[in-house]
């Protein structure tokens, strides 16, 4: 038997107020941005995807999906769109769907400090009981990042598997379609099959690529003759419908492709914590933190270039100051600027890279995007009745 | 091609842009090259003729009063006159006029000849005069457009307006950018004694827009004491901005270079922190590019075509003084950002090359040969 393990990323940052050197405003957040984005993406993602999954379980009893929302998403839902968490509900409820826990703010709490990962992770697995009244077992790590002593942390905060990119360099010559154990814990590695994942991610609509048009018969017979343990296709949630309009046929592929796996005996779909009671196959050795970005598949879409580094040394000098100052509003307004789509917007690869981060980006360039940073930084400093522009030491 | 300046005789881009075009133009392009006689003036690369014509004002004179004076229309009339006889006696596939001072000839060599007119429009008397054109050159400038087989339009902006204001045909023009010789302006580090630097470069006329820098160096310097904005260039509005600078009480902070020789300007850039061009009009705006080769961080008005070109800068509304004065202290203050525009400034610059330009300008002449 082989497994098939669909996983959606779900998610959505708060995006910034412009706010120039001399702006002074409590109000961090484009919240008419935000709100125009969260409808349209809702509309053209979340609803009709959500809808379609839940039929296709219906008519097909064994098809099974799992999930990982950000709390900013579900935050922003709540306020703007209530009916989304609904119907996630309602899918919830058919019993097929799964979830994992992660940062509530999608963050890059992990390279602030421990207790800070802890508290945004107690945060997110705090929610999603409330939400949805789910304990989980699988751990992702924003853009999932994994490195060895990462899964340590994770397995000693009661984790089973933790979510990471099926990446030749860590395997070297093995199989992303097995469980693997990292070196160091025993907690186990769920990894993206990235060529799958991505046919499907990226190429579905790329008309020169050979294999276009891609079908579900087709997907499904490729599935079939691919060996291992369990297929991780693990995808951006919003391929449906809004990277991959409703034009190019996502949603047909999707809806047929249930239909299409059953026809193959051996292949059966699998929550992503069925997955953890596999037995491992082998060790891995990650010895510096991976993620499923670009094709470097590290840390260097979110920081590397000065003005990552400056803005999140400046944003994480704050901390300190912010915890003691006990002012929520404040922790809160903190934690927001460190999700990772704010340093993805100020990365300077994207000449390299092509189009990924450009269609996600919502500055003109890297620059703006790192001076409004800058700025808001700098009132959020005033706020706390600290001096701007001097670098704070803690 | 008719030409009207060219170095060492330059005023302006005009000369510099068929310097480098015919500098670079591949070889199995022959160019014969007509000007008025400045004097004594050779190049490896082309045959230039020189025409004997009384110029006594550049591409760029701006005719406020609308009245134009009897000898700068013959010196127009006449040199078309000159240029077409000579054309005669030259065997030659395409004419290549450059804005209104030359087009007259080229108008005049085509018919003579019956081949096809190639009409580079660098700039427009509706915008060099801001709305108030000169009637005479804009009807030159509309029977340029009429006439030609082909036009070549430096921005997306200046083919926009020639079709709305001048009714021309779409089908004829094709944009085809500035670009510069990154390697002049390349010093390769940047210059940094104590106070920091703000640039700004050109002919002080109307459509540079150096008021609103003034205004946008105003609240700079209430945040910043220690900015020094320097003014290289001259031009009609040289008194009014001088006043404007007093009357806001930033003289101290205001330097006004004059006029700078070409080999100190890459010196000036280098030296600079921050180079804006606040223009509220520019055809092209080949001094940003050459800001950004030095390794200038760059301020660009949305209104410019080099805006079309370029994405390491930033772009303001000419007229946002309070978001162009922030745009420069964030330059000022935030060390990572300016290093990072820096070096990618750069670097854009230099992938912005004369070559690739003179190739899209043969392929050009060689779509209207076929015709």
């Amino acid at each position: 038997m082989t497994k098939i393990c669909m996983y959606f990323q779900v998610h959505q940052p708060f995006r910034l107020s412009s706010f120039n050197y001399f702006s002074r405003s409590s109000y961090y957040f484009d919240e008419e941005k935000n709100k125009s984005i969260f409808e349209k993406v809702s509309n053209k993602c979340y609803i009709p995807t959500t809808r379609k999954l839940i039929e296709l379980i219906r008519n097909h009893p064994q098809f099974k999906v799992s999930f990982s929302f950000s709390g900013l998403f579900i935050e922003q839902a709540l306020k703007y769109k209530p009916e989304v968490i609904d119907i996630y509900k309602e899918l919830y409820d058919t019993g097929n769907m799964d979830i994992l826990n992660e940062t509530y703010y999608h963050s890059l709490a992990y390279l602030i400090s421990e207790d800070e990962f802890k508290e945004q992770v107690e945060m997110h697995r705090k929610l999603i009981k409330d939400i949805f009244n789910h304990n989980a077992t699988v751990f992702r790590n924003t853009e999932a990042m994994l490195s060895n002593d990462m899964a340590q942390k994770v397995e000693n905060m009661g984790y089973k598997g933790i979510v990471g990119e099926g990446w030749d360099k860590i395997l070297g010559w093995r199989s992303p379609n097995y469980i693997y154990q990292p070196n160091g814990s025993n907690i186990k590695l769920l990894l993206r099959n990235y060529r799958l994942s991505d046919d499907i991610g990226f190429r579905f609509s790329t008309v020169d690529w050979k294999e276009y048009p891609l079908t579900a018969d087709k997907y499904a017979s490729w599935l079939a003759s691919t060996q291992g343990q369990t297929l991780n296709l693990f995808l951006d949630y919003e391929t449906f419908g809004e990277h991959q309009w409703k034009e190019t046929g996502i949603f047909d592929f999707l809806e047929y492709l249930p239909k299409e796996v059953a026809k193959y005996p051996h292949l059966e779909w699998a929550k992503i914590g069925e997955l953890v009671e596999m037995e491992s196959k082998d060790r891995v050795d990650i010895p510096h933190i991976l993620s499923w970005a670009d094709i470097d598949r590290d840390l260097s879409a979110w920081l590397g270039n000065k003005m990552q580094d400056s803005a999140f040394k400046r944003m994480k000098e704050l901390g300190s100051f912010i915890l003691k100052s006990g002012n929520q509003k404040l922790i809160d307004v903190w934690r927001k600027l460190q999700t990772s789509d704010h340093f993805y917007y100020m990365c300077t690869k994207w000449f390299a890279d092509g189009d990924i981060h450009k269609y996600f980006n919502t500055y003109v360039n890297p620059y703006e995007a790192y001076s409004n940073y800058m700025n808001i930084l700098n009132n959020l400093k005033l706020e706390l009745g600290l001096s701007p522009l001097k670098s704070q030491v803690i | 091609m008719i030409g009207w300046e060219f170095p060492p005789y330059i005023s302006g881009g005009l000369g510099t842009h068929t310097f480098e075009l015919t500098r670079k133009m591949p070889k199995d392009v022959d160019i014969v090259f007509f000007m008025p006689d400045r004097g004594e003036i050779s190049v490896p690369w082309m045959k230039i003729e020189r025409i004997r014509v009384a110029v006594g004002f550049g591409p760029y004179t701006t005719f406020t009063d609308s009245v134009l004076s009897d000898s700068i229309i013959k010196s127009v009339e006449n040199y078309a006159k000159e240029v077409c006889k000579m054309a005669k006696q030259v065997n030659f596939d395409v004419v290549h006029a450059h804005d209104w001072l030359t087009v007259l000839g080229g108008i005049c060599a085509k018919r003579e000849n019956g081949k096809p007119l190639v009409f580079t429009v660098h700039s427009t008397e509706y915008d060099r005069s801001i709305g108030n054109p000169c009637p005479w050159v804009m009807d030159i400038e509309r029977y340029g457009i009429r006439e030609a087989d082909g036009i070549i339009a430096v921005s997306k902006r200046i083919r926009d307006q020639i079709i709305e204001k001048y009714g021309a045909d779409p089908n004829k023009i094709r944009v085809i950018y500035n670009a510069i010789d990154s390697s002049t302006f390349d010093c390769g580090l940047k210059i940094k004694p104590g106070e920091d630097m703000i640039l700004s470069l050109g002919r002080l006329t109307l459509h540079k827009g150096l008021d609103h820098l003034l205004r946008a160096a105003k609240i700079v310097v209430e945040h910043h004491p220690n900015a020094k904005f320097v003014i290289a260039g001259k031009g009609d509005k040289f008194k009014d901005l001088l006043e404007l600078a007093i009357d806001l009480g930033i003289e101290d902070n205001v330097f006004f270079l004059g006029y700078v020789s070409q080999e100190d300007i890459p010196k000036l850039y280098a030296r600079a922190d921050v180079f804006v061009m606040p223009s509220v009009f520019e055809p092209f705006g080949i001094t940003a590019l050459e800001a950004m080769a030095a390794g200038t961080p760059t301020i660009i008005s949305k209104t410019s075509g080099v805006s079309e070109v370029t994405t390491n800068v930033f772009k303001v509304d000419f007229w946002d003084a309070e978001k162009m004065a922030s745009r420069i202290l964030e330059i000022l203050n935030y060390k990572e950002l300016s290093e990072e525009m820096s070096n990618h400034c750069r670097n854009e610059a230099k992938r912005i090359t004369w070559e690739e330009i003179a190739n899209q300008t043969r392929d050009f002449y060689k779509s209207l040969i076929k015709q």
